[in-house]
């Protein structure tokens, strides 16, 4: 079978979009799981909102839902960039600095929910 | 460095205004997109006032009688006039579609006429297609297959294998969808297109092909497939009421599955 896509490098294509709605729905429903246990405990001041967050199991789960999130919005630029960037304009250096501030922000919030956890 | 302003050639001049009969009585103006590769001119917009009375009902008809008898330079293609052949798309009204399927009568005010959108212009109203061309030779639309026929005869299809066929064999190739397509006309060079992939998807689909895994290997890529954002103008302009868009989501069906 010929080369389809002769001036793009090959990147498999399925693996993106099939994370991309894998992502997706775990976001969703993790941030409806939030916004529900948020919702029930009433009102929220600092003290509250620290030792919901340093609960074990609200930790794994906002965990999960900024990797997936970050992991989505990720995916997502990379697909703007690829639609409006054309390749001789840097579309493969814009990406990887998108993939890298997206890492940065996940490293940072992980780094965050630890802190409050008390495992860092 | 991006460029905020159109392109010389893309900078549209007003053009000829050709009066119809005195005697006239249903006249209906017909606004053309005019460009040359002969001469440095801009691209123009000719009106071409039209008696109705005296005039088939198709916008095909209409551009037939301008050439005929009012200006023989206006170019464009045409073949079959019954939307079979698909060689004359155009974007007539805001739609990409073929003139000889689009009814004089369906467009209120002045019939603005272009050529397809977001393609190099040969002359007039005739786009280049040769990209569009190249990606259909390269998916390959023929059957393939290594096995002997058992019988030494035909390779037979079920009723329902066949089915499977329909809202697909009747594609005419007439780019309609794929010069819809916003993504089309960003990424040209690299995604395919709607036409081609539902092209692409008829060979998938057919029970007799035995290249189903190649076929899919060639589209998994992050363009040739997988920029199709579901914005589903090609459905939209579609003049054979075919739905390329939902195609694509069977191709996308079949590579999440193997």
């Amino acid at each position: 079978m010929a080369q389809i896509s002769a001036k793009h490098p090959r990147e498999p294509g399925f693996g993106h979009w099939r994370w991309q709605r894998i992502s997706a729905v775990a976001t969703l429903g993790l941030m409806l799981y939030f916004t529900y246990l948020v919702a029930s405990i009433g009102p929220l001041d600092y003290s509250v909102a620290m030792a919901f967050v340093a609960s074990p199991q609200h930790a794994v789960a906002l965990a999960i839902m900024v990797i997936a999130g970050l992991f989505h919005a990720a995916l997502g630029v990379q697909m703007i960039i690829e639609d409006y960037i054309p390749l001789a304009s840097g579309r493969s250096v814009l990406v990887t600095i998108a993939r890298g501030v997206f890492a940065i922000a996940a490293m940072a919030s992980l780094f965050s929910v630890g802190m409050i956890a008390g495992l860092i | 460095m991006a460029e905020f302003r159109l392109p010389k050639n893309s900078q549209i001049t007003d053009g000829i205004t050709h009066k119809a009969s005195d005697h006239a009585a249903k006249v209906k103006t017909f606004k053309i997109y005019r460009w040359s590769p002969d001469d440095d001119a801009q691209p123009r917009i000719d009106s071409f006032e039209i008696d109705l009375d005296d005039c088939g009902p198709m916008v095909l008809d209409a551009l037939i009688k301008i050439k005929n008898e009012k200006d023989s330079s206006l170019t464009f293609r045409r073949s079959c006039r019954e939307g079979i052949c698909g060689s004359c798309s155009m974007n007539i009204d805001g739609t990409n579609t073929l003139a000889c399927l689009k009814s004089i009568s369906d467009v209120k005010g002045d019939v603005k006429i272009y050529p397809l959108p977001h393609m190099p212009v040969v002359k007039d109203l005739v786009p280049d297609l040769s990209n569009a061309y190249r990606q259909l030779t390269s998916i390959e639309p023929w059957l393939k297959n290594d096995s002997e026929v058992a019988d030494g005869g035909e390779r037979r299809q079920s009723p329902a294998e066949r089915e499977q066929l329909d809202g697909l064999w009747e594609c005419v190739l007439c780019f309609s969808c794929s010069t819809a397509c916003p993504s089309y006309w960003w990424n040209s060079d690299e995604y395919l297109g709607p036409a081609v992939l539902l092209q692409a998807y008829r060979w998938i689909s057919d029970s007799r092909d035995e290249q189903k895994r190649e076929r899919l290997d060639a589209l998994d890529d992050s363009f040739s497939l997988y920029r199709c954002h579901t914005i589903m103008n090609c459905a939209k302009t579609c003049p054979k009421g075919l739905n390329p868009g939902k195609a694509i989501a069977g191709i996308k069906s079949e590579m999440a599955q193997r």
